[in-house]
């Protein structure tokens, strides 16, 4: 399997079978995932067989899709890029969504042990199109391009 | 590459624009989606991005950045730097007030790294929605959606 295919794989079963997913990973706390920012391993960190049942189970809610776009191969690692949707949720981040479908784009490091198994999933999505879809005032100048004025954000 | 190059990566924010993009290729890729930054190519440009991380000014509103590594993940040739970001004495952080609201962030950086060692691919992620909450944006919950209370054995 190439590895785009198999990044094809793990972000399909993440969406549509929790049990071939957990197939993808090392044994109960062989493995780490944190998709957040971790205040407190207790709650932020995903290790366990019933961590990883209980706090996956939102992405197979059937409100949000997965498209992988990009994938860079290491030695025992990948890094993936994809696309972001969400579809029908009544709202993101407590903010209403109003029948938006909001979309953006993600990134998931992945690390591997010699069988093959995932170690570490490392997964940051960009949630600054998704809240300024949702009507935050977030901007996002091109500060770095030469002949930017400060003066322009008013 | 290693933790002490993420270390010295980080550093170089603190210390100069110059410094940063010695650490880079003259062919190189950067890429922060969170600031709208795709396919940045040109060492001008990339100095001009990292100029703000090398503010030492606490009065100016631009803030002073520190920055913790959380660990290294990879070889020599690519790799995952994860890291922690606390921004002092910053004012406007994406058209959001934040002064007097401290608040820090965890984001993760992937690089590609050619035979010199030098940086050719940098992909670099963090937490912005998380900020929104822990500055006080109404209505911003801690996550995007609901999760349960972990439980102790």
């Amino acid at each position: 399997m190439t590895d785009i295919a198999y990044a094809q794989k793990w972000a399909h079963t993440r969406i549509n079978d929790q049990a071939a997913h957990r197939d993808l990973y090392a044994g109960s706390e062989e493995f780490v995932i944190e998709t957040r920012k971790v205040n407190d391993h207790l709650g932020d960190t995903i290790s366990t067989d019933d961590e990883f049942r209980q706090d996956l189970a939102v992405w197979a809610d059937g409100r949000q899709s997965m498209t992988v776009t990009e994938v860079f191969s290491g030695n025992g690692h990948v890094m993936i890029h994809w696309d972001y949707e969400v579809a029908g949720a009544d709202a993101y981040r407590g903010l209403p969504t109003d029948g938006k479908t909001l979309t953006t784009k993600a990134s998931t490091f992945l690390a591997f042990n010699d069988a093959g198994k995932i170690i570490l999933e490392s997964t940051v999505v960009n949630e600054n199109p998704l809240l300024q879809q949702l009507g935050l005032p977030i901007i996002t100048p091109h500060y770095w391009e030469e002949g930017f004025d400060p003066a322009s954000l008013g | 590459m290693n933790y002490a190059f993420a270390v010295k990566w980080l550093k170089a924010f603190r210390e100069s624009a110059d410094a940063i993009c010695e650490l880079y290729a003259d062919d190189f890729v950067f890429e922060d989606p969170i600031l709208d930054q795709y396919q940045i190519r040109d060492k001008g440009d990339l100095g001009r991005i990292f100029v703000l991380y090398a503010n030492k000014d606490r009065e100016n509103g631009l803030g002073v950045h520190n920055f913790r590594i959380r660990g290294y993940e990879g070889d020599h040739r690519s790799g995952l730097i994860r890291w922690e970001w606390t921004p002092e004495d910053c004012a406007n952080f994406i058209g959001i007030d934040v002064k007097d609201k401290p608040f820090f962030a965890q984001g993760h950086t992937f690089h590609v790294y050619n035979e010199e060692g030098k940086i050719v691919r940098e992909s670099s992620w963090w937490d912005s929605g998380s900020i929104m909450h822990d500055v006080g944006v109404p209505g911003v919950a801690p996550t995007p959606f609901p999760v349960a209370e972990p439980a102790l054995a």
